[in-house]
């Protein structure tokens, strides 16, 4: 029987990599339709702000978001910070690309001549982005969102400034298996890292088989 | 598409069957003291009928973590001085006057490589690593810096550390045999003392603060690797 110390990290890192994914899902895949209708500098802008948690530590994003959340930030009366809503908008933030880059080279994969026709037949830009553009893209948002889950149930050093330590509130897996370390309780940390390997390994699986689905 | 939605609202509704608990208490401990509380704890809970959700770091990072909003209840600090220059100023909190102090050993095991750094604690967030660095003076040598004292610990479990200036607390509670380690004098380091902060004044924080000092007589601490404050 699996103890309630083992147990409660993984339920919270479930939860909150379902929660960004769906969030992830809801802002990243029109996100990436954007940019793939932008030009230019607007489209290099937004592709490097999109990007730019692929490059930075967590522990930057994770410092910004504790001054913004804390309680001298603007919006300290929401009380986000070291609770679950404030992990969700650190993880929303540091998943990004993991989610709009692959949904991104989906849309750009399908040819332009395709949306020329649907239009010259009437359909509008609601209709070919519904009923052209997202199921003929759908390899890409799987991998998005198995992308956006496995990053999000990684991450620690954002979580960690952001969330604390808190049991049974914030303490996620990556934080758990520190936790069973620093306790030298190193039984639990390989069954909770084992649990993350296996995981992000059929995750890596799955990404690969969509890729190899939507290239034949 | 449709079966992404599904698996991630079947995730959300098994969130929905967990149990609902007692009140949580949260408490924050200094890493060193976080064998006793663990010990404790189930006694505690039953003493006060509430969940005590324990997290232990350095008594830096934890003070730094209150001020901005950590919502813990109870904070055993391993430096009152600390404890009282960065929370004097919180809303409700009180400082209980130290109880117990700290005692530091040097932990050698001789499996560990002799060249491998020393692991010390975090001097600047952790009172066992300015403990340390009184200990070892102006030629620190080749050490390795733990984020707290039980990381410290941890480095030397590993065997990444060839040996630690670690809590005597810790090397008691993982049965370290005798032989692999020193107790240092107390007068070459300043005093860790260890002070209860209450942080809420929740009559369920005074409970468990209650039920915790009658539970720490001096027999008991001492032979957890503690002394008179």
């Amino acid at each position: 029987m699996m103890s309630h110390t083992l147990w409660s990290p993984i339920w919270i890192s479930l939860q909150l990599a379902s929660i960004t994914t769906m969030v992830l899902l809801l802002i990243g895949v029109p996100l990436a339709w954007w940019i793939v209708h932008l030009r230019g500098l607007p489209r290099a802008m937004l592709e490097s702000i999109v990007a730019v948690p692929l490059v930075l530590p967590p522990t930057v994003l994770g410092f910004y978001l504790l001054l913004l959340l804390g309680p001298n930030g603007p919006v300290a009366p929401l009380g986000l910070v070291f609770s679950f809503p404030g992990l969700v908008i650190g993880s929303v933030f540091f998943s990004l690309p993991f989610m709009v880059r692959p949904v991104q080279s989906a849309f750009e994969a399908i040819a332009d001549n395709i949306f020329e026709t649907a239009a010259s037949l009437g359909a509008g830009p609601w209709q070919r982005f519904f009923h052209l553009a997202l199921p003929l893209a759908r390899n890409g948002i799987f991998s998005g969102a198995i992308l956006g889950f496995a990053h999000t149930l990684g991450e620690f050093g954002m979580v960690l400034m952001v969330g604390g330590n808190l049991p049974d509130r914030t303490r996620v897996l990556s934080i758990a298996i520190f936790d069973a370390v620093e306790r030298t309780e190193y039984g639990q940390a390989h069954v909770l890292s084992f649990g993350l390997v296996l995981f992000s390994f059929i995750a890596m699986v799955l990404v690969a088989a969509l890729n190899r689905r939507a290239e034949s | 598409m449709n079966r992404v939605a599904l698996v991630i609202c079947l995730s959300l509704l098994v969130q929905g069957c967990t149990p609902a608990a007692t009140k949580p208490i949260y408490l924050a401990s200094a890493s060193n003291f976080r064998p006793v509380i663990t010990a404790l704890a189930p006694d505690l809970e039953a003493a006060c009928d509430v969940g005590v959700k324990l997290s232990s770091g350095s008594t830096g990072t934890l003070i730094a973590q209150i001020g901005q909003g950590a919502p813990f209840d109870l904070l055993i600090s391993a430096d009152p001085k600390l404890s009282r220059q960065q929370l004097q100023g919180h809303p409700a909190i009180a400082f209980d006057p130290p109880f117990a102090r700290a005692l530091m050993a040097y932990w050698h095991p001789a499996t560990n490589d002799p060249a491998a750094p020393v692991a010390i604690a975090n001097p600047d967030t952790a009172p066992f690593g300015r403990a340390a660095m009184a200990v070892i003076g102006s030629d620190p040598g080749n050490l390795v810096r733990g984020a707290n004292a039980a990381q410290a610990f941890a480095f030397v479990h590993l065997g990444a550390a060839s040996a630690g200036y670690v809590p005597l607390s810790l090397v008691l509670a993982a049965g370290i045999a005798e032989d692999q380690f020193d107790v240092l004098d107390l007068q070459r380091y300043p005093p860790i003392l260890l002070q209860l902060v209450r942080v809420s004044p929740s009559k369920e924080a005074s409970c468990v603060a209650n039920a915790l000092y009658d539970r720490l007589n001096n027999e008991f601490l001492i032979a957890e690797g503690y002394g008179a404050p």
